[in-house]
């Protein structure tokens, strides 16, 4: 009986560690403030880092049938603070605060402009090796200081971060080009020619009200931001990569404009290699349109507007191109990746001309057709300016 | 593990001290006075029965004359309320009390007179001969009459059972929309007539014995002779010989006495409340274990799909049959691991969960006063004690308790920020769906704590290992020599286990199970329509 006395005590042990207790690596919900945001800025103080990290508020965002929580109050609160660098500021956060930061959940990194003509290399070096973050998580630069970005108050979003990320992903709509994850950064930034863009969200300040906006894309080259493309050139990277989705393009005639909804195009890619093993860049694009708004145009039959469109789309999409390649050359920043495509299916000609590249690249000759196609009119064949066939 | 915990205990003297007590009381030797036989002598035979029933005013014994001029003596012994009075009058003491043609047989022997008694005069159903005292009294207590008389060595006992018995209802435990609705009772022989009515077959064997030495149960064993293993009814056979117990209350006792696994926490034998679904397992080969005083037939083997199968199932068109069954196996999954599903997410898995439905969960979290695992397991506690206490009350008390039960425990617990609601939901979907599988509720609920614990101290990893444990374990048992996770597995037949083919699909009985006669329909599949007296039908 002595046996069977210690073996109850035995589970009754065990029960009670469970019951007491809990595991190491235990967290309880309400010992943790959600991280939903984190904000990299220069700091004033010379070489310092200023991080914004931002926490919702479990009480103010969900609990919906609870009482409390207030419609006035805020959702999250953004903490700040001053460090050498994003491990030694988090760290400083977590000593002041009352709760341990979950990086889990964290949805967007946004660097600060200024910042970032620094480099960001480095955090991202911090972020990546941090067990607690995730790395499918939005990257953008912001042109102003970020805990600013992080106090505009979104209508519809209960927390700036949250609703950003939800902005991420109606620009991804367009093109999935503008949309960058951590992920894919880290590796585009240890690829060989070491470019990527980020999409740069800024504050527009209307009569009483500022809100957001993601525009344009930030260029960024060996780790540190050079440079800015306006959103046509961000959609001229898009169609040059083929990776356009939808959004309208505007096509102007001598007879009227027209605009042309944008259907997933076809591209394709070619090197050819001159006699000093200099390449030449030849891409191929096939545009697919429906009409989405033709405005002018009188006296003409849609026939003959479909053909002169399809015509004047073709200069149309090669203009928002070349203008963007023509902004790349000039920053110098290899944002099509041509260079690793030629390491990938050139391997021995790219090994000659590589460490020459940054001085290839400007004049790098591309050669761009485009074939477009109106596949639609869409849900009519008609316009209510129409008399006899012809738009009157 | 239970293996383990067995072995610990044997090792402890646990079992060995229980079972030994256990042994001493129960072997008892029998009265020398039952192994009399009957003297011949009215007056000290029943001076014997007596001595062996005691003065129990439901004994009657009632001394009477009989014979052409009253000649002889005569004692008829019964219990008042198992007998049938009607039968007794009306076909023993009419008859003999009326009986005026000894004198046309030849009187030479005693013996001759008993035949004509036996033969002649009695017009009882059936009517046998006893030697012994311990057999008449045995007869006696099961509802038999004894008649006894002066000079008569013997005994004859006449069939008279016939005690108020509860009417064929539709049993509680086993409701269904559409198909039969008798369901056993009580009475032994009731339950073997429903069955019979069911499979007319000269085959359908009914072998009887008895169990326990005060309770004499009868109990049968049913099965089809060429459609079950005999090597599975042998083993029934002798598992029941085997049981040396003073009583058998219930069906249960026999379950728990001859299962294979008394450790284990899943049930290793079947059992069913109705005619129709007996009759179903029966004919697929199985055998059925029917006990007196027992509205619940058991079956063997079990397998573990047969938790998951309806009687309903095969009433109605397969399509919505197997889509309830699909659900049934959804149902007993979240009912053993969501509360320990929940845990793991909200205690350490919390990126897993998305980001709006974690503000959401830790809102309610926020200000709840215990840790998330305590919270889990007092509602979990609480549900079974409100289940039992609602199975137990009297009807109108139980609705006062459901009310009580939800209305403070769901409402008042969130209100007063005690516990949060999610996990109060979370509990309410696994009470709920512990229902659709009653075979394996019990089992359920005990998986359901082990998983929950595990969960609240690995997380998912300690329900990976949980349920692997599990896993393992049903994996290794069996039921009578069947291994119990036939049917689960794609080596073995699976039309009837996951979900539930065309009736005219399973033409064969389930492998493993049935042994000789394995074809159950022989028609064409799947059967084309025929039409008679329609002699175009485009």
């Amino acid at each position: 009986m002595k046996k069977a006395l210690r073996i109850i005590a035995a589970a009754m042990l065990i029960l009670s560690s469970a019951l007491i207790s809990g595991c190491y690596d235990i967290v309880e919900l309400d010992t943790i403030s959600i991280v939903t945001g984190l904000g990299i800025d220069k700091a004033d103080e010379n070489g310092k880092v200023q991080l914004t990290v931002q926490v919702g508020k479990a009480d103010a965002v969900g609990g919906g049938g609870q009482e409390g929580g207030e419609a006035s109050e805020k959702a999250y609160q953004n903490l700040d603070s001053v460090d050498r660098n994003i491990v030694g500021a988090l760290d400083k956060l977590l000593q002041d605060n009352s709760r341990t930061l979950f990086l889990h959940h964290n949805q967007v990194v946004i660097f600060g402009e200024s910042h970032a003509k620094e480099g960001i290399s480095d955090d991202i070096d911090a972020l990546m090796r941090d067990l607690h973050s995730h790395l499918n998580v939005f990257v953008l630069i912001s042109e102003t200081n970020t805990s600013e970005i992080f106090n505009v108050e979104m209508e519809l979003e209960k927390i700036p971060s949250v609703g950003i990320t939800r902005m991420m992903r109606n620009k991804t709509e367009i093109s999935e080009a503008f949309r960058v994850k951590m992920l894919e950064l880290i590796s585009k930034l240890s690829d060989d020619p070491c470019t990527a863009v980020l999409p740069i969200i800024k504050q527009v300040k209307e009569q009483d009200t500022t809100r957001l906006s993601i525009q344009g894309l930030a260029v960024i080259k060996d780790g540190k931001m050079v440079g800015k493309l306006t959103e046509d050139q961000a959609k001229g990277y898009a169609w040059a990569l083929g990776k356009i989705k939808s959004g309208y393009l505007p096509v102007n005639t001598d007879k009227g404009t027209v605009e042309l909804s944008i259907k997933p195009p076809s591209r394709e890619m070619k090197v050819s290699f001159d006699k000093e093993g200099i390449p030449k860049i030849k891409i191929g694009i096939k545009a697919r349109f429906i009409i989405g708004q033709i405005i002018g145009f009188d006296g003409l039959q849609l026939e003959e507007i479909i053909e002169m469109i399809q015509k004047e789309s073709v200069n149309a999409v090669k203009d928002i191109i070349i203008s963007c390649f023509k902004e790349t050359q000039r920053l110098n920043a290899d944002i099509f990746r041509f260079g690793c495509y030629l390491n990938k299916h050139h391997n021995k000609k790219w090994k000659k001309i590589k460490d020459k590249w940054d001085q290839i690249y400007p004049n790098l000759e591309l050669e761009l057709t485009v074939e477009t196609q109106i596949i639609d009119t869409g849900k009519t064949s008609k316009s209510p300016k129409m008399v006899g066939g012809r738009l009157a | 593990m239970f293996r383990y915990i067995y072995n610990k205990l044997k090792y402890s003297g646990f079992l060995k001290t229980m079972s030994n007590a256990g042994e001493q009381e129960l072997i008892e030797s029998k009265d020398d006075i039952e192994l009399k036989t009957i003297t011949g002598s009215l007056q000290s035979d029943l001076e014997l029965i007596r001595e062996v029933m005691g003065t129990s005013p439901d004994i009657k014994i009632h001394e009477f004359r009989y014979g052409e001029n009253c000649e002889f003596k005569g004692a008829i012994i019964f219990v008042d309320g198992l007998v049938s009075n009607e039968i007794i009058t009306d076909s023993i003491l009419k008859p003999l009390k009326l009986y005026r043609n000894f004198n046309n047989y030849q009187q030479d022997s005693i013996q001759q007179t008993l035949d004509t008694v036996k033969q002649t005069i009695i017009c009882a159903g059936e009517v046998t001969e006893k030697h012994t005292i311990g057999e008449v009294v045995e007869s006696c207590l099961s509802g038999d009459t004894v008649f006894i008389s002066d000079g008569f060595d013997k005994a004859l006992v006449i069939s008279t059972k016939g005690w108020e018995k509860r009417s064929i209802n539709e049993p509680q435990t086993e409701s269904v929309v559409r198909g039969p609705r008798e369901g056993f009772t009580e009475n032994f022989r009731t339950n073997t007539a429903l069955l019979r009515r069911r499979i007319k077959s000269p085959k359908l064997r009914l072998d009887h014995l008895t169990i326990g030495e005060k309770t004499v149960t009868n109990v049968c064993v049913a099965y089809i002779e060429g459609v079950a293993d005999p090597g599975i009814v042998e083993t029934v056979k002798a598992r029941l010989k085997s049981i040396n117990t003073d009583s058998i209350i219930d069906s249960g006792y026999i379950e728990q006495f001859i299962e294979d696994h008394p450790f284990s926490i899943f049930p290793t034998i079947g059992y069913s409340e109705k005619p129709d679904v007996i009759a179903g397992r029966i004919l697929e080969g199985r055998v059925a274990i029917i006990s007196d005083g027992s509205p619940f037939v058991l079956t063997v083997p079990m397998l573990f799909v047969e938790s998951f199968q309806s009687a309903e199932d095969y009433y109605i068109r397969p399509f919505f049959a197997s889509l309830i069954r699909v659900l049934r196996y959804v149902a007993f999954f979240l009912t053993v691991t969501a509360p320990a599903i929940f845990i793991a997410l909200t205690t350490f898995h919390q990126e897993l969960i998305p980001t709006t439905l974690l503000f959401t969960i830790s809102a309610a979290r926020e200000g709840t006063p215990f840790p998330a695992f305590l919270e889990a397991f007092i509602l979990v506690m609480s549900f079974e004690i409100l289940r039992e206490a609602g199975v137990r009350l009297p009807r109108p008390v139980g609705q006062a308790i459901s009310i009580v039960g939800a209305l403070i425990m769901g409402e008042a617990a969130v209100a007063a920020g005690l516990v949060g609601a999610p996990m109060v939901i979370t509990i309410a979907l696994t009470a709920v769906a512990g229902f659709v599988v009653p075979e394996q509720m019990d089992s359920a609920a005990i998986m359901r704590i082990i998983l929950l614990l595990l969960a609240s101290i690995l997380g998912a990893l300690g329900i990976a290992l949980g349920l692997l444990g599990i896993l393992n374990h049903i994996a290794s048992i069996k039921s009578f020599g069947i291994p119990y996770c036939t049917s689960l597995t794609f080596h073995h037949n699976m039309q009837d286990s996951y979900i539930r083919m065309p009736l005219w699909s399973m033409s064969k009985r389930p492998k493993g199970i049935a042994s000789k006669d394995i074809t159950r329909t022989n028609m064409e599949i799947p059967p084309s329509p025929i039409y008679a007296n329609i002699p175009d039908n485009k």
